[in-house]
């Protein structure tokens, strides 16, 4: 039986879905009876739910387009790359 | 059996039966030496010293520690060289198992034992890991300073061992342990270890000063420190660090003389470029400053010396030269792919075998002193020279093991940046970019605009991510594609496009932090605090935390959350879950074992709960305003 220790050294891996049979067990049997570990897990699962569809340091179109402009008159400046025969 | 033919030194040779006694025959790796006597007899009495001789810890302890530095590094020939001499030395079979696949609690009744032995396989993989904390662990179970010190020569020694079994190819002269240790077993998730190529001995060179307590060396009277001083103009702290074992400094300051600071087949000058290029490659600024000091000494230019520490394929060294520097930094960053075509290659350039073999045992002490070091964690005793080390270049590795030819070590083991081109990205069929890279590779500039089109926002996110300044962020973004379409040529998708840029991106944003003098680094803004941290918030979270908030609401909470996290947690968390790479994607850009992108993930995440927790438990509706 895991302890809390065990199944937080597990969580990154269970929060992402990567783990063995035996270990998602132990830990689904843990979870079902800590208050404080399944706390701890359907929260940060929320947490990276909120992050992924905050939108967080997304840049306007118009943002965007104006350094695609940019890059692209520098690298014309440059010679063209090395081809590949 | 090894890369170098054997010859004959009688039976007289004293290396050779002083290693008769204690192996019972004179192993390979010293046989295949030959070519260079003085060599072996450096080599002999440092083994003398540091493993073979009772000091603070017994025989059976030292060897136990060997074993474990070798099976940690995945190294055949050393694992069963000392297996070999433990069973002599009478250690039960089953413990000796136990030690090679790297179990935990081989020796539960004695659990300092088993804290030198979890120390010992962290400082072979990773010496620039090694942070206080570790000593903490080990004062905690009241182990000496003695045996500790001990305990760091000798893993340092048996890194030394597996590169030069590498580099000379040596077979095994045992049978190898029976049954077989699983090489592709599960490694002790235990165990997170994670190269940290940008700042290795950072820590120690900041303010810690040796970490062990050490007598004050009587520096007038002892030869070897007046070899050193010749040579260095001074007693650098490396050695001062070490003053209580008299011995061992003796044969440390020989195997210096005889591959340092004497011309040989190699001369000085030469064997100092690889040490300096090797200590370059393993981030080490406490050797790089020191070996930098030494060049200059050896009337090297200053840009000179800085092009052979950063980048010497830019330095004015002769083709032979830098072929021996790319064999050198292979063997020692990449030991997984070093093979006889390395030698091949030198022997082809014209180099002798004997100036090989010089170049392998100087390699090998190079990873010597840089663990060593690592261990000790002295001070540089100059100013630290920074801009001597290298940066991490966006390169594609040449000679990728190939997936189905199974790389037999584990993500964890990877042992530098390098070696983590093996770790991910292999399966690149499926890459979207693949066409207009080529289009791009046959000259066309529209499908360069279209990449820029494609990934400018994610770069732009990432490079935020790290400088946390929006110019710096536009600034990199625009370097990255300039960079990106400079090495476009020689990007053979080996990685998926996106990761190679995402890597350059990384590199730009850490060279802009390093310019901006703000030395908050990736591997940097956690301290012991890492080791604590610890779940606070313990109440429940609302059902449906997206229904509380507007989404700007949102993006802004998490905005400033992530900014207040420290960086490399702040970059595992974007690029996995804003930018959602896979976990190997992400490792892979961050230059770190996949093991270590989960625990810094983990902790992200867990710091960023934390942050979000006040405004979306249960009862907390709208509670505080965002
Ligand atoms: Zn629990």
């Amino acid at each position: 039986m895991f302890n809390c220790e065990q199944v937080l050294a597990e969580l990154a891996s269970y929060l992402d879905d990567e783990v063995v049979a035996e270990i998602r067990q132990e830990l689904e049997h843990h979870l079902a009876e800590c208050k404080t570990c399944s706390v701890i897990y359907d929260s940060t699962r929320k947490t990276i739910r909120v992050v992924t569809d905050s939108g967080s340091f997304e840049i306007p179109e118009e943002v965007s387009a104006r350094m695609t402009k940019r890059i692209m008159a520098k690298v014309r400046e440059t010679s063209p790359p090395e081809s590949k025969p | 059996m090894s890369y170098f033919p054997e010859i004959d030194r009688g039976l007289n040779f004293a290396p050779f039966q002083q290693l008769r006694e204690h192996f019972g025959i004179v192993p390979g790796l010293f046989r295949s030496q030959t070519l260079r006597p003085e060599v072996i007899e450096a080599e002999t009495e440092l083994l003398e010293a540091i493993l073979l001789r009772e000091r603070s810890l017994r025989p059976e302890q030292k060897a136990t520690i060997a074993l474990v530095a070798a099976a940690a590094r995945r190294n055949g020939y050393c694992v069963a060289m000392h297996y070999q001499r433990l069973r002599e030395l009478g250690t039960r079979e089953e413990d000796l198992l136990l030690l090679v696949e790297l179990r935990d609690r081989v020796s539960s009744e004695q659990p300092e034992g088993a804290a030198l032995l979890d120390f010992a396989k962290k400082l072979s993989l990773h010496a620039g890991t090694i942070c206080r904390a570790d000593f903490e662990t080990l004062s905690a179970r009241a182990i000496p300073d003695d045996q500790v010190l001990e305990t760091l020569l000798v893993t340092a020694l048996g890194v030394l061992l597996c590169t030069l079994a590498t580099g000379l190819g040596v077979k095994a002269d045992f049978d190898p342990p029976a049954p077989l240790p699983n090489w592709d077993g599960q490694p002790s998730t235990k165990y997170q270890l994670e190269p940290r190529p940008f700042t290795t001995g950072r820590e120690a060179g900041a303010a810690q000063g040796p970490r062990l307590c050490t007598t004050e060396p009587d520096v007038g009277e002892f030869p070897p420190f007046d070899s050193l001083r010749l040579h260095f103009g001074f007693v650098p702290g490396f050695f001062q660090a070490q003053a209580q074992r008299t011995d061992v400094l003796t044969a440390e300051v020989r195997m210096l003389e005889s591959l340092l600071f004497q011309d040989g087949p190699l001369s000085r000058l030469q064997r100092s470029c690889i040490l300096l290029a090797v200590s370059a490659g393993h981030f080490n600024i406490y050797w790089v400053t020191l070996l930098s000091e030494r060049l200059r000494i050896l009337g090297l230019s200053e840009d000179e010396t800085r092009a052979i520490s950063r980048d010497h394929s830019k330095s004015h060294l002769s083709g032979p030269d830098k072929a021996l520097l790319d064999a050198a930094i292979k063997l020692t960053t990449r030991p997984s792919d070093f093979s006889r075509l390395d030698i091949d290659r030198l022997g082809a350039l014209g180099v002798h075998p004997e100036q090989v073999i010089e170049c392998i045992a100087t390699a090998a002490l190079a990873d010597f002193l840089h663990t060593l070091q690592a261990g000790l964690g002295t001070a540089p005793d100059f100013e630290a020279a920074w801009d001597y080390l290298p940066e991490v270049e966006p390169q594609e590795t040449e000679a990728l093991p190939d997936i189905n030819n199974s790389n037999p070590f584990p993500d964890e083991f990877s042992l530098t940046n390098a070696a983590l081109d093996s770790q991910a990205g292999m399966s690149t069929t499926d890459d979207p970019d693949s066409d207009l890279v080529l289009r791009v590779q046959q000259g066309e500039m529209n499908a360069f605009e279209e990449l820029v089109n494609r990934h400018n926002r994610k770069i732009y996110r990432i490079l935020l991510g790290i400088t946390g300044k929006h110019e710096e962020a536009e600034d990199g973004v625009q370097e990255t594609f300039l960079k990106a379409f400079e090495h476009m040529g020689s990007f053979k998708g080996r990685s998926r496009f996106s990761t190679w840029l995402i890597r350059i991106a990384m590199n730009a944003g850490v060279q802009r932090m390093r310019r901006s003098r703000n030395m908050e680094s990736l591997d940097e803004g956690v301290g012991e605090d890492d080791e604590t941290f610890r779940p606070r918030q313990l109440r429940a979270w609302t059902d449906d935390p997206e229904q509380l908030y507007s989404k700007e609401q949102r993006r802004s909470l998490v905005e400033r959350g992530l900014k207040a996290l420290p960086q490399k947690y702040r970059m595992a968390v974007i690029l996995r879950d804003i930018e959602q790479l896979s976990t190997e994607e992400a490792a892979q850009a961050l230059q770190l074992g996949v093991p270590a992108l989960k625990s810094r993930l983990l902790r992200g995440r867990l710091m960023l709960r934390e942050a979000l927790a006040p405004y979306f438990a249960r009862g907390q509706r709208g509670g505080e305003g965002v």
